[in-house]
This record gives C-alpha cells, sequence and structure tokens, in this order.
C-alpha cells in the first residue's frame, strides 16, 4: 500500500504534474479518443474504397500465345519475371530491384511477350483498366499521370495513374504505371478514414506511418500523464477523499 | 476516471510501444541478410521456354521465374474449379521440382536470415497456423533460430518462398495492438464491444475530469455540457 500521509510533497508534485500534462495533451488525447471513437463506429467497408471494386479476372488460356523467349530479350541483373495478363495479352513483367512493400520504389518493366517490344500504359488502355474494376454509375472525367507524393495514396512511391470517376463518392482508381496494377480506388469515405488517421498518427508529414517524433514525444507525454492519473487516483480512494467528496456534494 | 483509469494506462503504454518501435523492424525486415536481393537470376542458364512450359501445363494461369537458392525454376500456380496446388519447376532441366523437404526448407531459411542467428528447430505445420501465421501461407515449414527473441522462419511448403518472419519484438507488439483495440480475441477486430463503451466513458471522464480539476473555469463547462449533448445524440 502507498503511505500517503508520509508523502505529501510527492503528492503535491504528482498533483502538479498531472494538471500541467492535461494541459499539454489535453487537446491531442481528445483527438485520440475522438478518431479512435470513430475507428469504432465507421462502416469499414465504405472507409476501404472498395464499395464498388471490381476484381480483374486473370484466367486466359496461356497456349493460344507464342512467346519470346526470355533469353533473347537480352536482360541482365534482374530479380524475378512475372507473366502478366493485361488487358487479354501477355507481358513479362522484369523486377529490378522490388522492396518489401509494394508502394516502394519499384525498379520494373513491362515488355510485351508476343513481340519483345517495351509496353508502357496508354491513357486508352489505363481507361479501360479503370472501367474494368469499377462498377459504379459514374463516368471518367479525368485521367492523369500523377509523381509522389500524392495526396491519396501517401506512402506511395511510384508514378500512378489516377482515373476520376463522377460519382457521388468521387472515385478515383490508382494504377501503378511500372506494373499496371489497379493498385487503389480512394473516395470520399476513404479520404475521411485517411484524414482521421493522420490525426490519430499525428502524420502532418503525411508519410503514412505512426513513426514520427511528435507522436512519441504526446506518446510518453500521455503515459505520465496516465501514471500521474492513476497515482492521484488511488490516492484519493486510500485516503477517503473520493467518497467524501460525493458525498459532501450529495 | 475509477472506470476507464486503468485503460488509459493500458492506452498509455501500448501507444508508446507502438510508436517508438520502428514499423519496418516489427516486420522482421531486419532478420533478413542484407545483400540477398542483390543476386542476380542467371538468365543464361535458363532452358526452358514459356513456350514449352504452357504446353506442358496449359492451365498455368501464374508463372514465375524467379531464383531457389540461386537455381532459376519457374513457379507455376492455377486457378479454376479443379485448383491444383503451386509447382515449382527446374528452369534449366524442365523437372517437376518435389515439395519442400526439411533439409530444404531449413536451407532456404538458414540463407535467408542474418548469419547471427544459429539454426534450432523445424516444424512443418499443415492445419492450424499459428496466430502469427496467416492460414493462406499453409502448408508452411516453421524454422526457429537460437537467439533470445525466438526469430522464426516460415516458409511455404509448395512454392519455397519465405512468407512471414517473425521475432518476439513482433508478438509484443501484436499483444500491445489488441489491448490497444482492447480485441482481446484475434486483434483483428477495431470495431469491438468494449473499445466502443470504453471510447465513449473516456471521451465523458475525459471531459468530466477536467471539470472537475479546473471547476472554476466556466469555458470548460460549457464545452462539457455541449459534449454530453453531443454523446447523447450518439447513443
Amino acid at each position: 500500500m502507498i503511505n500517503v500521509k508520509k508523502s505529501p510533497s510527492f503528492y503535491r508534485i504528482n498533483k502538479f504534474l498531472h494538471q500541467w500534462l492535461a494541459v499539454i495533451v489535453g487537446i491531442q488525447l481528445m483527438i485520440w479518443l475522438a478518431t479512435g471513437l470513430y475507428f469504432n463506429v465507421m462502416d469499414h467497408n465504405k472507409a476501404s474504397g472498395n464499395v464498388n471494386r471490381v476484381n480483374l479476372s486473370t484466367q486466359q488460356n496461356a497456349k493460344e500465345y507464342t512467346y519470346i523467349p526470355i533469353h533473347a530479350l537480352g536482360l541482365t541483373s534482374i530479380q524475378r519475371i512475372h507473366i502478366r495478363w493485361i488487358l487479354d495479352k501477355p507481358y513479362y513483367q522484369v523486377v529490378y530491384k522490388a522492396g518489401n512493400h509494394q508502394y516502394q520504389k519499384q525498379e520494373q518493366v513491362l515488355i510485351d511477350a508476343q513481340t519483345g517490344l517495351s509496353y508502357s500504359l496508354s491513357v486508352e488502355h489505363v481507361n479501360t483498366m479503370a472501367l474494368n474494376s469499377y462498377s459504379g454509375d459514374g463516368v471518367i472525367i479525368e485521367t492523369k499521370l500523377v509523381q509522389p507524393p500524392i495526396d491519396d495514396l501517401p506512402n506511395e512511391r511510384n508514378s500512378v495513374w489516377q482515373v476520376n470517376f463522377n460519382d457521388l463518392d468521387d472515385t478515383s482508381v490508382y494504377i501503378r504505371q511500372s506494373s499496371a496494377r489497379v493498385i487503389a480506388h480512394v473516395t470520399n469515405d476513404r479520404r475521411l478514414r485517411d484524414l482521421m488517421l493522420t490525426l490519430h498518427f499525428m502524420d502532418y508529414s503525411n508519410k503514412a506511418g505512426f513513426n514520427n517524433p511528435q507522436i512519441i514525444f504526446f506518446a510518453g507525454l500521455m503515459l505520465l500523464f496516465s501514471i500521474s492519473g492513476i497515482y492521484w487516483l488511488f490516492h484519493l480512494i486510500l485516503t477517503k477523499q473520493l467518497l467524501r467528496r460525493k458525498k459532501s456534494t450529495m | 476516471m475509477l472506470v476507464v483509469g486503468l485503460q488509459f494506462l493500458i492506452w498509455g503504454i501500448t501507444g508508446l510501444y507502438m510508436v517508438t518501435m520502428d514499423i519496418h523492424f516489427i516486420h522482421g525486415e531486419s532478420l533478413a541478410k542484407p545483400h540477398l536481393k542483390k543476386k542476380s537470376l542467371p538468365l543464361n542458364d535458363v532452358k526452358i521456354d514459356l513456350n514449352t512450359l504452357v504446353d506442358l501445363y496449359p492451365n498455368a494461369q501464374n508463372i514465375t521465374l524467379k531464383q531457389l537458392l540461386n537455381q532459376p525454376v519457374y513457379e507455376l500456380s492455377f486457378i479454376g474449379e479443379n485448383e491444383e496446388k503451386p509447382i515449382l519447376i527446374n528452369a534449366v532441366s524442365g523437372e517437376k521440382l518435389p515439395v519442400i523437404q526439411k533439409q530444404l526448407a531449413t536451407k532456404i531459411a538458414t540463407h535467408f536470415i542474418n548469419d547471427s542467428y544459429p539454426f534450432r528447430s523445424i516444424n512443418l505445420i499443415t492445419t492450424h497456423a499459428p496466430s502469427e501465421l496467416s492460414s493462406r501461407h499453409l502448408p508452411a515449414w516453421q524454422v526457429n533460430f537460437n537467439h533470445w527473441a525466438s526469430p522464426m522462419i516460415y516458409v511455404n511448403q509448395y512454392t519455397g518462398e519465405v512468407v512471414t518472419k517473425r521475432h518476439a519484438y513482433w508478438r509484443v507488439f501484436d499483444w500491445m495492438w489488441r489491448f490497444h483495440i482492447m480485441d482481446y480475441d484475434d486483434g483483428e477486430n477495431i470495431s469491438n464491444f468494449f473499445t466502443e463503451r470504453c471510447n465513449y466513458c473516456a471521451n465523458w471522464g475525459y471531459s468530466w475530469h477536467r471539470s472537475y480539476v479546473h471547476k472554476n473555469n466556466k469555458v470548460i463547462h460549457s464545452k462539457i455540457y455541449s459534449f454530453k449533448k453531443t454523446i447523447k445524440r450518439c447513443d
């Protein structure tokens, strides 16, 4: 048990510390609680942005095609080659350098597996892929190639195509330029979730992470705030001040 | 505060742990040998071309040419009603490789992991994946290494890929996450009953507490009143 009567000075220091910590972390604590509550009650399906997303089928009859032999392409220093089906045609996805995560900087190219020529996504192909992945009512109003940093995809480090639809959710479909994969559908619900994540993680430099100095600082203060609060609470209980105060207010 | 005080402390401890530990380190990226990704695929050794391969395996849907311990291999996976398991084909000889055996799985894991971790044991997991391994990676070899952080490398039995890497820091992180979101089941549901109710209480309790501490501050009192009204509307 804590001998509270023998340590009045520590009690006063703790009380002072707790009150000032409350002043410093108070607003951020309210943000953590409010955004935490939002994560509890949000519709996860809507917040993912994938309400109108359709998975693109890759099932093909590979025997229908004749392929350029890989060794004839004169490639060097590669890590792996994937055979990809893009709009029903085969391509070699040549990976020179892959990150641990897809969003990290990738060094890869696409080569037409029938001709051996380098392939780069055209606006027409991008629009077709975006429409194939989309089941909503909107129509495409804009298609553009964007470079990182990208507001909707803060952790993306590669060039991506952004295809905007005119639906009520302001859907944007993102297709990675180097791999021709649909990487995300971003809607207003997802943008709201991302804003809440930014506030919760104090990620104001928009790096899509929670290992930043400001949150470490505030998390440390929050822990001190909790410990000092628990100590104060125990002190009130052990000295029966809590009950006395309650009775006096009745 | 009587009700949610302890949860505040738990949020404080778990939150501080999660933000101070680098997420890439938690994912076990430091377990891999740093030079591992620089090795190139020996394309000159590849004798089997894609035309031959699709003649032999016309149902193959996803095909990847990759390395298995510096040996070029094709990895084939299949989609459809008669879903077959992924297979590996030797890209030099064209022969179908058997599923990854214990010795080869050990070699793959020790080739992958940093040299400072000596091998300890190996188990094959075919059903009931542990919580640290997704069941979609089964069947997988669990290769254990001798270190206080108990590093484990999981190698898929069909593809020979290192699918997951775990150590004690990840396991602690996983528990911190469960306590943080108050999901004591599997840590996958952040919309659980406990977190929701506790969060309501915390929002109310924190506001009340501030009014208790600064009871002479009328501005805070008015804010709390409006906040209570908001909470009532939410209920």
